[in-house]
C-alpha cells in the first residue's frame, strides 16, 4: 500500500511508513505510550529522535511540545490536554512545520466521527443538541466543560456563546449557541454511579442523532444512531479506544503533510470557557 | 358480565377515551364496565357508545345524575376538570378518575380536595406513572435516594401523539387542528404553558417526590423548542432539576426518569402514552453492578384502573386529594414560572 492518504480504515500494511516515538521521560509530561502496543506496525518507541512525540497534557504543556518541535518532531500528540496559556496556545498554533494533536478525551472516539456528518447536516435554528457527561466526584468541572466544549466542535461545531445556568460541587448546567444559532445545553454530572461517560444528542422535529461515548481508556465502542421518519441506524461500530484513535490521526496527518486546528480550537473554547466561568452565578 | 362489575360512566370521548381508557376498562371486564358516555360532540358519543354497547348522552349532568354509573372518568378538555370533578363527587358517586390536570390553577385544585373530603368521594389523577410497575420497583428500591439523590433529569422524546393514537385504537372525530392567529410570542408562551400542564405534568409528581422542597423553587432558564416542547432548568431546594420534552417524528420514543446521588443512578424508561406495551423498566446503577425491574406485562393505565375499581369496592385506601392539590400546585407553579420567563426573554439570545 503506497497511498497513505486512504490509511484511515485500511490494514496496516507490513513495515511500511512506520514512525517512531518517544516520551519526555517519566516526569509530570511523560507519557507510558502503553497505546504503541495496539500500533506496533504504525508506531515504534525510540528513546530520543523520535518522529513523533506523545506528552501529558500537564500544566505548562505547551513549553513542552514547543521543544518538541524545536528539536525536530514532526508531530505531537498531547493527552488529556489541561488549560494553558492562551498566548503559548497561540503560538503553537501559528507553527505550520508539523500538527500538534490534543487527545482531548472524547473526541477521537470513532463514533464521533461517524456521527459528524449527521449532526452537521442537522443543526440549525430548528435543532437543540444536548451535550451531558457523567464523571467521578470530584472532577475538575472546568476541564469537564473545556472537554465537553472539544467534544461538541470535533461533533458538530464550536460553541460560540455560553451561559452558566448552575455550577456547583454536584456538576453544571449551561445554555450555549453553535455559530449558525442552534441552542446547546451543556451538562456535567457527578457521580460514582456510572462509568466516566460523555452523550451528544441532536433533535430536530424529524430526524434525531445521538452519540454514547464511554471513557477513553478502553475500546468499549462508542455508539452513534442516526433516525429519521425511515427508522433508526445504530452506525458501524467500532472497537477502537479513543487513544489510539487519536495516535492514527496523528500518524496520518505526518504522512500525509496535513495540519491541525486542534490546538486554535482549544484556545477559543478557553477564551470562552474562562469569560462564562466570571459571569456564572456562585 | 357479571352482576358484581361496575358500572362506569365517562365524560369526554377524545383520543385518549378511545385509544387508553377503553381498551384498558375492556382488559379488566370482570370487575368493570362502561354503562354510559358522554360527549358534547353528539356523533362522537354515539359512536362510543356503540363501540361499548352503553347509553350515551351529550349532558354532563345527565351522565353524572345515571344511578348506574358508580365511577366518573373525566376525560374531557382540562377547562372542564375541576367542575366535572366536583359534580361527580356531589352526586356521592364511589370513585372519580381525572385525567391529568387535576384542573387549571391551585385554587381549583384546593377545592376539589375540599369537596373530596367533604363527600367522601376518593378521587384519583390519571398519572398513569404513578401506578407503573416501575415505579413502585423503584420506591420500593430506592432506599435513602430521595434524601440523598442531587441531580433529577426527566426528558421525553415522543413521536406525534396520533402515531400512538392509531396503534392503540381507531380514533373516531379526531379534532382539526386550529388555524394560529396569535403572535409569536403568545405562541411561544402557550407552548410553554400547554407543554408544562400537558406532558411534563405526567411525572411532575415523580419530580416532586424527590423534591421534599418543592415550595422553593428557583427556575435558572426555560426554553420553548420546535416544533412544540421545551427546556426548563430548575432548582427545587437543594436539587438540581432539569425537564424536557419534544415531539418528533423520529422512531426512537425516550422517557426517561433519572435521580442521580454521589454513588447511584436511577433511571426509569417508561413506554410512550396511549399504547399498550406494558410496564416501565427501573435500573439502579451503583458503579459495581446494574439492577434491573421489570418490564411486567402491566401497565400503569391497567393498574391505575385497577386501583380506582377497588376504591369504588371499597377495597383500598384512597389517595390523599389534597397531596394531589399539591402536585397540581407544583406543576402551576414551574409552567406559570417557565411561561413568565418565555415571554420576558422572547428574542434574546439564549446565552445573554
Ligand atoms: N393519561 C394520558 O396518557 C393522557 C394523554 C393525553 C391526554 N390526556 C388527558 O386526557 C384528557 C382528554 O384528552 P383528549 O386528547 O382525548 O382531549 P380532546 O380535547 O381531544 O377530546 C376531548 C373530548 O371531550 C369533548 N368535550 C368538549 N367539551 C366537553 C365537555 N364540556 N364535557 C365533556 N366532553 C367535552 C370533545 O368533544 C372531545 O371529544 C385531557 O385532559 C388530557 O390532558 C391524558
Amino acid at each position: 500500500m503506497t497511498d497513505s492518504s486512504t490509511t484511515t480504515d485500511a490494514p496496516i500494511a507490513f513495515g511500511v511508513d512506520r514512525l517512531t516515538v518517544t516520551s519526555p521521560g517519566s516526569g509530570p509530561y511523560g507519557d507510558p505510550l502503553l497505546v504503541l502496543a495496539s500500533l506496533p506496525e504504525s508506531l515504534h518507541p525510540v528513546s530520543s529522535d523520535a518522529d513523533l512525540v506523545g506528552l501529558r497534557g500537564t500544566v505548562g504543556w505547551t513549553r513542552v511540545a514547543q521543544g518538541a518541535l524545536d528539536s525536530g518532531a514532526r508531530g505531537v500528540v498531547v493527552v488529556a490536554p489541561e488549560p494553558v496559556d492562551r498566548d503559548a496556545l497561540v503560538a503553537l498554533a501559528d507553527r505550520s512545520s508539523a500538527p500538534v494533536v490534543l487527545d482531548s478525551p472524547w473526541v477521537h472516539n470513532p463514533a464521533v466521527s461517524a456521527a459528524a456528518e449527521h449532526f452537521r447536516r442537522l443543526t440549525g435554528p430548528s435543532a437543540l443538541v444536548e451535550a451531558r457527561v457523567e464523571l467521578p466526584l470530584a472532577s475538575d468541572l472546568f476541564q469537564a466543560a473545556l472537554d465537553q466544549l472539544s467534544l461538541l466542535r470535533a461533533a458538530i461545531g464550536p460553541v460560540v456563546a455560553l451561559r452558566y445556568l448552575r455550577l456547583d460541587g454536584r456538576g453544571y448546567d449551561a445554555l450555549g449557541t453553535l455559530a449558525d444559532g442552534t441552542t446547546v445545553s451543556l451538562a456535567a454530572i457527578l457521580t460514582g454511579g456510572l462509568p466516566a461517560a460523555a452523550t451528544v444528542r441532536l433533535v430536530r422535529p424529524t430526524e434525531a442523532v445521538e452519540v454514547h461515548l464511554p471513557a477513553p481508556d478502553t475500546a468499549t465502542p462508542g455508539q452513534a444512531i442516526v433516525s429519521g421518519p425511515d427508522g433508526a441506524v445504530l452506525q458501524v461500530t467500532k472497537y477502537e479506544s479513543a487513544h489510539r484513535a487519536a495516535w492514527r490521526r496523528v500518524r496520518e496527518l505526518v504522512l500525509t503533510g496535513g495540519r491541525s486546528d486542534d490546538a486554535r480550537g482549544f484556545a477559543d473554547d478557553l477564551d470562552l470557557l474562562s469569560a462564562a466561568v466570571r459571569t456564572a452565578t456562585p | 358480565m357479571a352482576d358484581s362489575t361496575i358500572g362506569v360512566g365517562i365524560l369526554g370521548c377524545g383520543p385518549v377515551t378511545q385509544a387508553i381508557h377503553i381498551p384498558t376498562i375492556d382488559r379488566i371486564r370482570d370487575s368493570v364496565q362502561v354503562v354510559n358516555v358522554m360527549d358534547v360532540n353528539a356523533q362522537v358519543a354515539e359512536a362510543i357508545a356503540s363501540r361499548v354497547e352503553s347509553r350515551w348522552t351529550t349532558s354532563a349532568d345527565e351522565l353524572i345524575a345515571d344511578p348506574a354509573v358508580e365511577i366518573v372518568v373525566v376525560c374531557s378538555p382540562n377547562k372542564f376538570h375541576a367542575a366535572q370533578v366536583i359534580a361527580a363527587c356531589r352526586a356521592g358517586k364511589k370513585a372519580v378518575l381525572c385525567e391529568k390536570p387535576l384542573a387549571l390553577t391551585e385554587a381549583e385544585a384546593r377545592e376539589i380536595a375540599q369537596v373530596s373530603a367533604e363527600t367522601g368521594v376518593p378521587v384519583v389523577v390519571g398519572a398513569m406513572h404513578t401506578f407503573d410497575p416501575a415505579w413502585l420497583s423503584a420506591r420500593a428500591e430506592w432506599g435513602d435516594l430521595v434524601e440523598t439523590a442531587h441531580t433529577i433529569r426527566y426528558s421525553i422524546v415522543l413521536t406525534p401523539n396520533t402515531r400512538s393514537e392509531d396503534f392503540a385504537s381507531e380514533i373516531f372525530g379526531r379534532p382539526g387542528a386550529r388555524i394560529d392567529a396569535r403572535s409569536a410570542v403568545d405562541i411561544a408562551a402557550d407552548v410553554m404553558h400547554g407543554s408544562i400542564m400537558g406532558l411534563a405534568i405526567h411525572d411532575l409528581p415523580l419530580v416532586r417526590v424527590f423534591c421534599p422542597d418543592f415550595t422553593d423553587v428557583e427556575l435558572l432558564s426555560s426554553q420553548v423548542l420546535d416544533p412544540g416542547g421545551y427546556l426548563v432548568n430548575l432548582r427545587v431546594g437543594a436539587k438540581n432539576v432539569q425537564l424536557y420534552g419534544l415531539n418528533n417524528e423520529s422512531w426512537r420514543p425516550e422517557w426517561r426518569f433519572e435521580a442521580v446521588s454521589d454513588d447511584t443512578v436511577m433511571r426509569i424508561d417508561f413506554p410512550p402514552p396511549y399504547v399498550h406495551a406494558g410496564s416501565g423498566v427501573t435500573t439502579f446503577f451503583d458503579g459495581e453492578s446494574t439492577r434491573s425491574f421489570g418490564p411486567t406485562g402491566v401497565n400503569g393505565y391497567e393498574r391505575e384502573w385497577r386501583y380506582v375499581a377497588d376504591l369504588a369496592r371499597g377495597e383500598a385506601e384512597p389517595l390523599d386529594v389534597s397531596y394531589l392539590a399539591d402536585d397540581l400546585a407544583f406543576a402551576v407553579g414551574i409552567a406559570d414560572a417557565a411561561t413568565a420567563n418565555v415571554r420576558a426573554r422572547f428574542g434574546s439570545e439564549v446565552t445573554a
